[in-house]
């Protein structure tokens, strides 16, 4: 599946961000919602901390089944460290996530997206309902959390989210996020 | 593994064996508590970046920094007989010897959590240790208060933080599906 064209000129948001998060506890504001879901795949946000200078969203990708393995699998590639090879290999990709140029003032007419990359990255791939006689179904979790440097002024985050290989299409959901002022009294610091 | 959901009192032996119920597995949690600093002492403090609830368990994003300098030592065993407890220590309890302690207290049933599910981030040069992990807590407190114990070695003792939980499962039964089932998906 290929992408709409309106991702021709996608940007990756860069890591060369200071990680405030990791140095304190952010206002919550906003809660678990679905982002994208698709036959034995789904992806959830769980929730978005602010800090006084971004937003820290975690996101939850699950998948079963055949998706589950297609998840593990399309991360494979020839040469990879674990030797495993594949045939036929799928074609590399991953759960996408984007916000709008806009949002971050970048350009006005909110064409042009700009690729989330997260920050970290728990995945785990095993199966469900194992035991001796049945190996039970594959399953697929992975934790991402995404830093987005800049809070936005009008208090509303669209978000794009989705694996469109593996069938969760390329979903907007337009958060409305709270808890976005007094943020210098609301996060905690721990160091 | 077992795919029933704990009873009241059981406590698991390896408790990330354990393997979440299906209604468990397929919805997103839905938050029980917001932020809370557990405990702070010079070069150490633990937080609590929200609580989830789940139809049969929470789940608690503890986040963690310490000064290098306050991280506790992990000394080599001194006997063979101290070596074969820290063997079997870790069979039951894999992760650094030198992390945290986290209790929580499910109606007065202690259990210890698995910071196994982690993030680590060592250093950028000025010698911290950063650690942000999701520990399961297994059961729903019926009391709607939840106790949690956290200490770091020597500098950071056993310190208490009880959690009031309202209509905890009101919440637990409100946490959002997101995996359906459906037909194996194609790839072009």
């Amino acid at each position: 599946m290929t992408r709409p064209s309106k991702y021709g000129s996608l940007t990756n948001v860069t890591n060369d961000v200071s990680w405030s998060f990791e140095e304190g506890l952010g206002a919550l504001s906003h809660g678990p919602c679905v982002l994208s879901t698709g036959p034995s795949i789904g992806i959830g946000l769980r929730c978005v901390f602010a800090y006084l200078d971004g937003l820290l969203l975690s996101v939850e990708v699950k998948a079963t089944g055949q998706a589950a393995r297609d998840a593990y699998e399309s991360k494979l590639h020839p040469g990879s460290r674990s030797g495993r090879r594949h045939v036929p290999l799928l074609p590399r990709s991953d759960a996408r996530l984007s916000v709008p140029a806009s949002a971050a003032g970048l350009r006005p007419d909110g064409e042009l997206w700009l690729r989330l990359t997260h920050h970290s990255d728990r995945r785990s791939h095993g199966s469900r309902g194992y035991s001796p006689d049945d190996l039970g179904t594959p399953a697929y979790v992975r934790d991402l959390d995404v830093w987005w440097p800049t809070l936005p002024s009008d208090g509303r985050l669209p978000l794009e989210a989705g694996w469109p290989e593996l069938g969760a299409p390329m979903t907007t959901t337009v958060l409305a996020l709270e808890n976005l002022d007094q943020l210098a009294e609301r996060v905690v610091r721990l160091g | 593994m077992t795919t029933e959901p704990l009873r009241p009192g059981e406590r698991p032996w390896r408790p990330w064996q354990i393997e979440d119920s299906d209604q468990t597995w397929r919805r997103l949690g839905a938050i029980a508590h917001g932020p809370v600093l557990l405990a702070r002492v010079p070069g150490v403090a633990i937080g609590l970046r929200c609580l989830f609830a789940h139809p049969d368990r929470l789940t608690a994003w503890l986040v963690a920094r310490a000064d290098a300098a306050f991280i506790p030592p992990v000394l080599p065993p001194r006997s063979e007989a101290e070596a074969a407890v820290q063997a079997d220590l870790h069979e039951h309890w894999p992760g650094q010897l030198n992390d945290p302690l986290v209790h929580a207290t499910v109606d007065f049933m202690p259990q210890r959590l698995s910071l196994v599910e982690r993030n680590d981030s060592v250093g950028h040069g000025d010698g911290v240790l950063r650690l942000s992990c999701a520990a399961r807590i297994f059961g729903l407190p019926t009391s709607d208060t939840l106790r949690l114990e956290v200490s770091w070695g020597p500098a950071l003792p056993p310190t208490f933080t009880t959690l009031q939980l309202p209509n905890l499962r009101r919440t637990a039964a409100s946490a959002v599906p997101f995996l359906h089932d459906g037909p194996a998906s194609s790839v072009s």
